[in-house]
């Protein structure tokens, strides 16, 4: 027969089952935590040595005419041929995701220094097309990085050129009290590469600056798997 | 309201948000101090007539414990809750080395000092607890265990993934908590049936102590890239304030902060153990008890 628990034991117990049931319930009142637009890509990522995804087959380049900031005609293919180019879709009133991305990217470049990697053709494309005028898309890109060159267009052409990376057209989200909205967009770089002009990677938000120095020559030099 | 900070990805504001945890943390520290306020027997025969007793009582007056009391409670609220907490958890490493030195540096010395030691026995007793507290309380424990925690908590490999819950983030407050209290339990331990340190071998420690915050600011300063991709990869609070910027500058909090706050402690000891002895050897002092005057 076992014998009968000593008082403090019991109070122990019930402490214990007390402190238990305090963190469940502390857990539970998580309420506003909310979900963030791309948690998701700070988990895990490609485990074949490059911190982008593979791509295969690899995607061709947007066959589109955008606009650049003087407001000449911009014929995407033709005019990044032959040359390492990153394309990345954003907005200028981003709050979170493009100004991060584009200052890890910026300060990447800035760590390689010279070399192969070191001066990558880097595209922006306003895809607000009301408020990503060219002096603001300009203005916003000479404070993160002035080799990033900004492009624009029209709807039409913005959707075609998001069609050609596979990502879901431009969503406007409701306008709050101050008539600020923000925009869904692609959260990701596509980098076509020099040798085939064709994509082989693309880099997820959540890349890193280190992983951007390590894998930016090795794109340079042509190396995709 | 959630219970507790964490990294949530969202866009910082300047909307206050409190957090339950902290609250209900800083709630039950005034009401135990209300409790014990209240209670008015505040010196057990138990605590100073104690066989066991190899130190003394701390010193301290009522006022001066009350004082450390509300700066440690303020001091631990401003660590735990919005905006510092908030900042600290997802968006800038500065804010959150911040927290970490006003925790180690400032709250747990200060709420060690506003624990009475009838307190401080009724809480530990003269049995196996105290000898728990001993060991702890010996400088060649005390410190490395306060350092290896510290540097296990600074670790990228840690932080990065605690601080996106908020049960991770509890549990690294806490351990910053549990680094600070080992640190100073040698010299400002309240238990009477502990020795602590004294005088200049104090002093002795505490510079030796100073090398703590050095070890994990170390990597912060000499990494080229940002070694914590959640301060790297959270949306910016300040424009130009870049995360290899806020880095450099955590690594100066850390380190910098760290030292001014223990030399300014280090400074205060010393000036007091130099009043103690020189009111030692004053002639009032000397003077036999029972007299009333003492003449040059």
């Amino acid at each position: 027969m076992s014998p009968e628990l000593p008082h403090w034991s019991r109070r122990r117990f019930l402490g214990a089952g007390a402190v238990v049931s305090a963190a469940v319930a502390l857990g539970a009142c998580n309420l506003d935590r909310g979900s963030s637009p791309d948690e998701s890509a700070r988990e895990g990522g490609p485990t074949d040595g490059w911190s982008g995804e593979r791509l295969d087959p690899p995607w061709t380049k947007p066959d589109v005419t955008f606009t650049d900031l003087d407001g000449a005609p911009f014929p995407f293919a033709e005019r990044t041929a032959g040359k390492l180019s990153l394309l990345f879709f954003g907005y200028t009133n981003c709050p979170d995701i493009c100004p991060v991305y584009l200052s890890t990217l910026a300060s990447a470049r800035e760590a390689i220094g010279t070399g192969p990697g070191s001066r990558p053709d880097v595209y922006f494309v306003g895809v607000d097309l009301a408020r990503d005028t060219p002096e603001v898309v300009q203005a916003y890109l000479a404070n993160i990085d002035p080799t990033f060159q900004g492009l624009t267009g029209s709807e039409e052409v913005i959707a075609e050129a998001l069609a050609a990376i596979y990502a879901p057209p431009v969503e406007l989200g409701e306008p709050d009290a101050d008539g600020s909205y923000e925009v869904g967009h692609p959260s990701w770089v596509t980098v076509y590469q020099a040798e085939d002009d064709r994509a082989h990677r693309r880099y997820p938000y959540g890349v890193r600056q280190q992983d951007w120095v390590k894998d930016l020559p090795r794109l340079a030099a042509g190396e995709s798997t | 309201m959630s219970w507790w900070c964490s990294s949530t990805l969202e866009t910082w504001t300047w909307t206050p948000k409190p957090y339950l945890g902290a609250l209900l943390i800083v709630g039950l520290l005034l009401s135990l101090a209300a409790w014990w306020s209240l209670r008015g027997r505040h010196t057990d025969a138990l605590v100073l007539a104690q066989e066991g007793s190899v130190g003394s009582v701390p010193a301290g007056s009522s006022t001066g414990r009350s004082v450390a009391l509300v700066f440690g409670a303020l001091g631990l609220w401003a660590c735990l809750d919005w905006p510092l907490a908030a900042l600290g958890a997802g968006y800038l490493a500065t804010a959150q080395m911040a927290r970490q030195i006003i925790m180690v540096m400032v709250v747990a010395p200060l709420l060690l000092f506003a624990c009475p030691a009838p307190l401080a026995v009724r809480a530990v007793g003269w049995g196996k607890r105290l000898s728990v507290l001993r060991v702890m309380s010996r400088p060649a424990f005390a410190v490395p265990v306060a350092a290896l925690t510290l540097v296990a908590v600074n670790a990228p490999a840690v932080v990065d993934p605690l601080v996106k819950t908020p049960y991770g983030a509890f549990l690294m407050d806490g351990a910053w908590v549990f680094a600070g209290f080992a640190l100073w339990l040698p010299v400002q331990c309240p238990h009477p049936g502990v020795r602590r340190l004294t005088g200049g071998v104090a002093m002795v420690y505490l510079i030796g102590q100073s090398i703590v915050p050095v070890l994990p600011g170390f990597f912060m300063t000499w990494s080229d890239f940002p070694i914590y991709s959640t301060y790297e990869l959270a949306p910016r609070v300040f424009q130009d304030f870049d995360a290899v910027i806020d880095q450099q500058t955590a690594a100066a909090v850390l380190q910098v902060g760290g030292m001014v706050l223990l030399w300014v402690q280090i400074a205060y000891r010393f000036l007091k153990w130099g009043h103690d002895q020189m009111e030692e050897g004053s002639p009032r002092r000397k003077a036999m008890p029972g007299t009333s005057a003492v003449t040059p």
